[in-house]
């Protein structure tokens, strides 16, 4: 109990100064982070759950927009191979909170698919001693950027280099809907102020 | 800088990369030359015949040759055990090849219950280069072989989505039998 306080008080001290100097906050033209999402699909396949993650660069763009690009990979994971989205969307503010400490903003932007596969070589011994070998084998592919991607984000600064993302909304296209909710943290390449 | 990072962006989602899988390849085993012609083309069935099929670098197993002329045969007194018979490379290639016949006997160990298994699960493999890719130069046959006190004749086919190949060496293999005799008297490749 004692040690949770002391954990609470010390969190407290840390974030306070950092929240203090919020009051004017000033989002980073450049923000690096990560998010883990869970996708559900909702309009085809058998209603598949997803969870993944990765890493966001964030981008200021004028008028307060902010352009996101982003790399997730997503599970269930298997050993020879890794599946993905790439996207990019961008964020208009609808809603600032005076301090500039919190933000609320809708996305619309685009995403594709993509995969990885890893075979290492491997050899199967035949009876007249013959070897048939399968060289190693490492393929990236990507699909186009065939998704709509539309959400609505709220950010919120949490220290001076440190801010959480909470995103909900879809991916559309390539026959499906898949919803989507993540949650993340970006660093600013230099102070939130 | 906007603009051109965009341009990036866009030209990355764009791109739909990939590459064929590199090809499989094969490195062959040892060869057995040809020591002596055959009396009936493509027909191994006298001992001087068939010693070159137990006397070489890839043949393995307890096997010895019996018998003299063209009564000799290929005794496996271990067929419980893998065993493998290569024959030799045929120099050129036997053309036309659908089928391999083996007259063999094959005479349980007594002392097996009556519900042992009493198959000899037996392959022919067919080296053909020029068979599908996905063979990787190599087709075979397997058979289950019923027990025979004399000697029979079982004809290992190709299978029928497959053309009449030529064949470079013909090897045969069993990965399982129950304990008794396997003897081979007579190996010919049928056109």
């Amino acid at each position: 109990m004692r040690n949770g306080a002391l954990v609470l008080t010390l969190t407290m001290s840390v974030l306070a100064p950092d929240l203090a100097r919020a009051q004017e906050a000033e989002m980073p033209r450049l923000e690096l982070g990560g998010i883990a999402s869970a996708f559900a699909v909702v309009a085809a396949g058998d209603g598949l759950m997803l969870v993944g993650g990765g890493p966001t660069v964030t981008v200021g763009l004028p008028r307060r927009i902010r352009l996101d690009v982003r790399a997730e990979l997503y599970g269930p994971w298997e050993q020879s191979g890794l599946s993905g989205l790439y996207g990019a969307q961008f964020r208009f503010p609808v809603r600032t909170a005076p301090d500039g400490a919190q933000s609320l903003a809708v996305s619309a932007g685009f995403g594709g698919l993509f995969s990885y596969y890893r075979r290492r070589e491997y050899r199967t011994a035949r009876p007249d001693g013959s070897i048939v070998v399968y060289p190693d084998y490492a393929d990236l592919r990507a699909s186009g950027p065939r998704l709509a991607t539309i959400g609505v984000t709220h950010q919120r600064i949490v220290s001076r280099r440190a801010s959480a993302i909470f995103e909900a909304g879809a991916l559309v296209g390539a026959g499906a809907v898949v919803v989507r909710a993540s949650a993340g943290v970006m660093f600013g390449a230099r102070s939130y102020r | 800088m906007t603009a051109r990072f965009m341009l990036v962006c866009l030209a990355i989602a764009a791109t739909a990369c990939g590459r064929e899988s590199p090809e499989s390849f094969v490195i062959p085993g040892p060869t057995v030359p040809s020591t002596i012609p055959t009396a009936t083309p493509l027909v191994w069935d006298s001992r001087e015949e068939l010693d070159v099929w137990v006397h070489n670098a890839v043949s393995r197993g307890t096997m010895t040759l019996e018998g003299s002329g063209t009564e000799a045969f290929v005794r496996l007194d271990r067929p419980d055990v893998e065993w493998v018979l290569r024959g030799p490379d045929l120099s050129p290639p036997a053309t036309a090849i659908r089928t391999a016949r083996l007259r063999y006997r094959w005479r349980l160990d007594a002392t097996l219950s009556p519900t042992a298994a009493r198959t000899a699960w037996v392959t022919v493999h067919f080296d053909a280069p020029a068979l599908p890719e996905y063979h990787y130069g190599q087709a075979s046959a397997t058979l289950p072989l019923p027990p025979s006190d004399v000697f029979t004749d079982a004809s290992f086919t190709l299978g029928s989505y497959l053309a009449a190949v030529d064949v470079r060496y013909v090897y045969v293999s069993s990965s399982g039998a129950n304990r008794g005799v396997f003897e081979i008297d007579r190996i010919e490749l049928v056109r």
